[in-house]
Order: C-alpha cells, then sequence, then structure tokens
C-alpha cells in the first residue's frame, strides 16, 4: 500500500508508530513497574541495589521519590507525546521523519543561520554590559567571579567535559578564552576558514557560560543559543554566504576562464536538519514550559495574582513602572498568563503548519519582548534565533502577503575580466534573497547586449544595473543600488550615502576601473 | 527530468545522513532529560525553571535590602562581591541582623565599599517591604526605610575576609529566595 506520493505507507508511519509504542512502554513503567519497586524496596522487599540506595537516605520518605517520578512521568511523557504527535502529522502528510530532516534544501538558509547565529553571539561577547543580555560573554563579570568563595565554586558537567584537567579556571584563562571566542566569532560569521572558527566558538561559548553558572546562579536565555552555535559548526554551514563559498566560485571561474552565474541554489541534505532541530528545540522548550506551569502552580497560574506577585517583585526591585501599575491592576493579567500558556502550549503546530508558524513566531517573539520590557529579563537570544529557526515558513508568508515579487536587478559585467569576476563572485554569494540576475556582456546569445538603453562600450567600462522597469545605474550609483537591494549590504548603506560620498565615490570608483582597465581587461585592448 | 540545480553531494553519503538523525536525536534526549530532571542534572545546564511555584499567594510580603555610604552616593550591588544574587540577599540580612554572622559581613561589606570607592565613609542598610493583597501590590511605592548603620574600619587594617563556605546552600538559597 502507498500513499498518494507513491512512497510505503509503512516507512512514512515507521517513526510515529515506534515512538507510540515507547511512550506506552514508558508509560507502563512510571505508573506501574516503578512504584511498586520504589514501595517494596522501601519495605526491604525489593532488589538489593535500590533498597540500599534507598536505606542510605532515610532522611527522605518514599513519598517524595514517588512524587518526583511522578513529575518526571509525566513530563517525559509529554515531550514523547509532543515527537510522536509531530511524526504522526508528518506522516498524515506523507513526510517521512526522515525526509523532514534530510530532504536537500538550500544551503544558502543554513549559511544566513550561521551568519546570525555567531553574529548574535560576537555582538554579546563585544556589548554584553548595556543590555544585561548574557552576563557570561563579559570577561569583566567572569573575572568576578574567579574572586568568589571557593565553597561557591560547583562546575556543571558541561565545563569539566570542555576544560577538562584545569580545576578552578583563572581570570587569565578566561580572558584568552574571551579573546579567542571573540577571534573565532568574527570568522566565523563571515564563513573563513572552515568550521575550525564555529567549532573554537561553540567550545568556547559554552565554558564561559558553563563558568558563569558554576556559582548557584542559573539563567536559560543563553541555552539555545549555546546550542545553536554547536549546531552550525557541526553541519556545512560555511558552504554558502561566506568567504569560503566566494572563494570556491572565484576558484571555478579563474579554472574557466569566466564567470557564470549558478543555475539555482545550492542543494544538500544536510542544510535542513539544523533548522528544524532548532525550531524543535523551540516546540521542547516552550511545550515544556506550559506543562511546568501546570505541574508547578497547577490552575493557580490563570490566578491573576500569581503573574501579579513576579511583576511586583521583578517591578519593585528593577523599579519597572509598567510591571508596578499592572501588579495593581489584576484584569489586565488574567489575559496576559493565559495568551502565554497558550503560545507556549500551541507552539509545536509551528512544526507542521507553514500557515500558523509565523504568526506563533511573531506571538512568541512579542512575549519575550514584553517579558523584558515589563519584567526584565532579557531573551534577546530567542527573539533573534526564532525567525532563523523557521525561515522557510516565514519567506513563504512574506511572499503570499507581498504578493508578486519585484523583478530582479539585471547586474551587466564582463565575463572575462578578473575584478568583474571576483566581484560578480561576491555579489552572487551576498544575494542570498535571490535579487539579481547576472547577465554577460561577452555572450552574443544573453540579452545583455541588446538592451537598447544600454551603451555595451560605457558598460565595459562601468557595472551596469537595470532594473525591472528599464531604468539604468552605473559605476557608483549601481553600486548603491545594489546595496540597497541586498540585505547583506544593508550596513554599509549609510556609509554610502554620507554627505560627501555623492561626489567622492564615483571618484574612488572611476580610479579602480582604470586601474582594472591597465590589469590588462577587454576594455584596454 | 534531472534538477541541475542539484550538485552531486545534495543527498550526502549514507554514513553522514545517519549521523545527521544521530545528532537530532542526542541533542533533543539531551534537552528532553535536562528539562525532565530539573536541578538534579548537572551535565546540561542550559535550561532550569525555578519558578511558577509561588501562585496565587494573596498574602505574600517582599522584603528588600540594600547597603549604600552614608551619603547615598555608592552602593554596593552582588556584581561588587562576585556572589550571586541570592548569596548577596543573605549577607546582607545577616548583616541586618544581631547574630554572630553579623559582623563578620558588616566587615566584609565595609570592605568592599572601601574597594570601591578608595576611603571609607559610614555605611548604612536599608530596607523597604510591600506585600500583596487580593487586589494585587498593596503599596506601589514602599519606602525605603533606615535598617542598621555603622562606621567602616578602615581599610589598611581590613585583612582579605572571605565569606565562610555554605554547608547547606541549598537551604540558605531557599530562604533567601523566599
Amino acid at each position: 500500500m502507498t500513499d498518494g506520493s507513491g512512497r510505503p505507507r509503512g516507512r512514512v508511519w515507521a517513526f510515529p508508530i515506534a515512538l507510540i509504542a515507547a511512550l506506552t512502554v514508558w508509560i507502563a513503567l512510571v505508573t506501574l513497574v516503578f512504584p511498586d519497586l520504589l514501595t517494596r524496596a522501601a519495605r526491604g522487599e525489593g532488589p538489593a541495589w535500590l533498597s540500599a540506595r534507598l536505606a542510605g537516605r532515610d532522611t527522605i520518605p518514599v513519598e517524595a521519590y514517588l512524587a518526583d517520578l511522578r513529575e518526571l512521568g509525566i513530563r517525559v511523557s509529554a515531550m514523547l507525546g509532543l515527537f510522536a504527535a509531530l511524526a504522526a502529522a508528518w506522516a498524515a502528510r506523507g513526510i517521512p521523519v526522515t525526509q523532514r530532516l534530510l530532504q536537500p534544501a538550500p544551503l544558502r538558509d543554513l549559511g544566513v543561520a550561521r551568519a546570525v547565529i555567531v553574529g548574535l553571539a560576537l555582538a554579546l561577547l563585544l556589548w554584553p554590559g548595556l543590555p544585561r543580555m548574557s552576563l557570561a560573554s563579559d570577561p569583566a563579570y567572569q573575572a568576578l567571579l574567579t574572586h568568589a568563595p571557593a565553597g561557591l565554586f560547583d562546575p556543571p558537567g558541561a565545563l569539566r567535559l570542555l576544560l577538562p584537567d584545569v580545576g578552578r579556571p583563572s581570570a587569565g584563562l578566561l580572558e584568552a578564552i574571551w579573546m579567542g571566542a571573540v577571534a573565532c566569532a568574527l570568522l566565523g560569521a563571515v564563513g573563513a576558514f572552515g568550521r575550525l572558527p564555529l567549532v573554537g566558538l561553540a567550545w568556547a561559548n559554552t565554558v564561559l557560560v558553563a563558568h558563569a553558572y558554576s556559582y548557584g546562579e542559573y539563567h536559560h536565555p543563553e541555552a539555545l543559543h549555546s546550542i545553536a552555535l554547536w549546531v552550525v559548526a557541526i553541519a556545512p554551514s560555511t558552504r554558502a554566504f561566506s568567504v569560503e563559498e566566494m572563494r570556491r566560485r572565484a576558484r571555478e571561474a579563474r579554472v574557466s576562464g569566466r564567470f557564470r552565474p549558478q543555475e539555482g541554489p545550492r542543494l544538500s541534505a544536510h542544510a535542513r536538519w539544523p533548522l528544524v532541530l532548532l525550531a524543535l528545540l523551540f516546540a521542547v522548550t516552550y511545550f515544556d514550559a506550559a506543562i511546568e506551569k501546570l505541574l508547578g502552580a497547577g490552575l493557580d497560574w490563570f490566578d491573576p495574582q500569581t503573574m501579579a506577585y513576579f511583576m511586583a517583585v521583578d517591578g519593585t526591585r528593577q523599579e519597572m513602572p509598567i510591571a508596578i501599575w499592572l501588579s495593581q491592576h489584576l484584569a489586565f493579567l488574567a489575559p496576559l498568563s493565559a495568551g502565554a500558556w497558550a503560545i507556549e502550549l500551541l507552539f509545536p503546530l509551528a512544526l507542521v503548519s507553514s500557515a500558523l508558524a509565523p504568526v506563533l513566531v511573531v506571538l512568541a517573539a512579542g512575549m519575550h519582548v514584553a517579558i523584558w520590557l515589563i519584567h526584565g529579563p532579557p531573551f534577546l537570544q530567542h527573539v533573534v534565533l526564532l525567525p532563523v529557526a523557521f525561515q522557510g515558513p516565514i519567506r513563504r508568508a512574506w511572499r503570499r502577503v507581498r504578493g508578486m515579487p519585484p523583478a530582479r536587478l539585471r547586474v551587466l559585467y564582463d565575463g572575462h575580466c578578473d575584478l568583474c569576476i571576483r566581484s560578480m563572485t561576491t555579489l552572487e554569494t551576498l544575494d542570498v534573497s535571490d535579487r539579481l540576475e547576472f547577465l554577460d556582456l561577452e555572450d552574443e546569445e544573453e540579452e545583455a547586449g541588446r538592451l537598447p538603453q544600454v551603451d555595451r562600450l560605457a558598460a565595459l567600462a562601468r557595472m551596469h544595473v537595470v532594473d525591472g522597469e528599464g531604468r539604468v545605474w552605473q559605476g557608483f550609483a549601481a553600486f548603491r543600488r545594489l546595496a540597497r537591494s541586498l540585505p547583506a549590504l544593508w550596513a554599509a548603506v549609510p556609509l554610502l550615502y554620507v554627505p560627501g560620498s555623492g561626489r567622492l565615490g564615483p571618484i574612488v570608483y572611476d580610479a579602480i576601473a582604470r586601474r582594472r582597465n591597465r590589469r590588462g581587461c577587454r576594455l584596454a585592448a | 527530468m534531472a534538477d541541475t540545480r542539484r550538485d552531486d553531494g545534495e543527498r550526502g553519503r549514507p554514513l553522514w545522513r545517519a549521523a545527521a538523525l544521530g545528532v537530532v536525536a542526542l541533542v533533543l534526549a539531551a534537552q528532553v532529560a535536562a528539562l525532565a530532571l530539573g536541578t538534579q542534572e548537572r551535565l546540561w545546564p542550559f535550561l532550569r525553571y525555578e519558578m511558577y511555584v509561588r501562585s496565587g499567594e494573596t498574602r505574600f510580603s517582599h522584603r528588600d535590602l540594600c547597603v549604600r555610604s552614608a551619603g547615598g552616593a555608592t552602593s554596593v550591588d552582588h556584581w561588587d562581591l562576585a556572589i550571586p544574587r541570592w548569596r548577596f540577599d543573605h549577607l546582607l540580612s545577616l548583616a541586618g541582623g544581631d547574630g554572630p554572622e553579623a559582623e563578620p559581613s558588616r566587615r566584609l561589606l565595609s570592605r568592599q565599599v572601601g574597594r570601591v570607592l578608595g576611603r571609607h565613609e559610614r555605611l548604612e542598610l536599608w530596607r523597604r517591604a510591600y506585600a500583596m493583597g487580593p487586589g494585587g501590590l498593596v503599596d506601589a511605592e514602599p519606602p525605603w526605610a533606615l535598617e542598621r548603620s555603622w562606621s567602616a574600619v578602615p581599610l589598611d587594617d581590613v585583612e582579605r575576609i572571605d565569606l565562610p563556605d555554605l554547608e547547606d546552600a541549598a537551604r540558605i538559597r531557599a530562604e533567601a529566595c523566599s
């Protein structure tokens, strides 16, 4: 029997059936087998090893163990149930889990994710104090911690694993790790030297976070970002939107003697699973937070008095007037409590519905921003990572809203010129939103030579850009036009429009273009 | 018809595909374990929820403490002592009390303020309290009240004082946060 796509039905349903079986066995264990074992062991009738373990802790009654077991059972069951439901939802659409994770996807999505995730790490490392977004990235805070009483140092396993045989790290070592992290982040953000800098950054970041957590104070905004750094270090994230890719394309062009634009994005089986994994981690985190609220507070979570308490403590301590005001107006708090819980509980739907994903991402990001503005705890990492993990559905939704995309800009180039080849290679790598179309002036079959508004000799002398309405920009103006169209160059736009740049820019551009001519491009002949 | 956009390695080698699935499974399993085991988990210390437990308490009252120089120009926060917030709160409550640990705590605070200012001033511990009623926060702008003041010892006379190690950090943390 097959589904609509001709794929055997058994394969599609293999994962959900396995997960449901695992869930059933787990529930049987935690509801029947484990409690019975614990109770009998407490009476001295159970297995010897368990009885011995319980006997050593006679101050803790067996009821406490059973309560812990009940909570563990509920939370793990909820997670297994979530995974089974997701796998079943995909199977119902004829998509096996393996295909959802490993179906070839554009590498540039992964490249953009790398640039954003590493760029965020770099921003936090270099700018930690002002927004207090991540104290672990602050070298001054790390140095302060080394002066804390020795008895407070209780390193988590991650620190012992990544920094073995060092004991308590010194301030000098931590500063060296911080400097290494900055260097690796700089290289990793632009995708230079392959994945090595990314591995270095992931290691350094985890060491810094784990060290900051070694003194009894934990925060969770760092969690997903730390994992995301490892994910982009393992996945082939430098194979697109990177210096490495630019060099590869330039090498290809040198060998063939001319620049040929790529026909469509490069695909890879390893471009999809890192982003799906991040999306799954978000779903797990939010879903667990919804479960935790019920386990910790029960229906009291929906009592506005609960949120009023959090707002009163945070607002008074941090002198936040909105929180103090809200803590005195309970009528506003009931919908906030219910809304936050609903967003967390329903967030996993973003993994199965392209239509719901952008809505849930906006709601979740809005929830974090509201928490930051009202309470104070910052979740910058989550707000930045959410659109990265769900960039596919967000892009599709944006296309639906925008309607017909604007016509691509046509960039005219001399396919035999070294400088042009390098420039086009750079532009092609930066064009992650597919806004450019490259036309070779030397290719007789291409449209470039037939554009009536373009003078061919002038186009060989200066870069020309033609938009969908036939308007032509050349030289420095063309560069400005490209910078406005490519999101990767938006940071440079203010620089291109500073007063005086309109005069200075063309002079610099022409100087470079003349130098190009002297280096043996065809125009000089 | 073959899709010419795809490069040769688009589907990946079977071994690497299996490794990718393994990474996904491992990360999810570690995350679920960390969430489920909560504060007991020490290997994957990235997600902890220790809130949501205090709910619906209408008679709850809270106390804030802060220490500052007598002129009010300088205050000390837990950053200055390089200790967690909960530990700092505990230290302030000790300094404000009359127990045996009060004097060492005040000396420690004196030393830290001296380090920040480069000179010594009379120090003051201030307190404010607020409570929750049926309609929410009772006093939105609770006034600070002077709890205790003491003269700091000269900087040269103060040896390095470390906070005594805690025998029961979890208990003190719970008390400090309650």
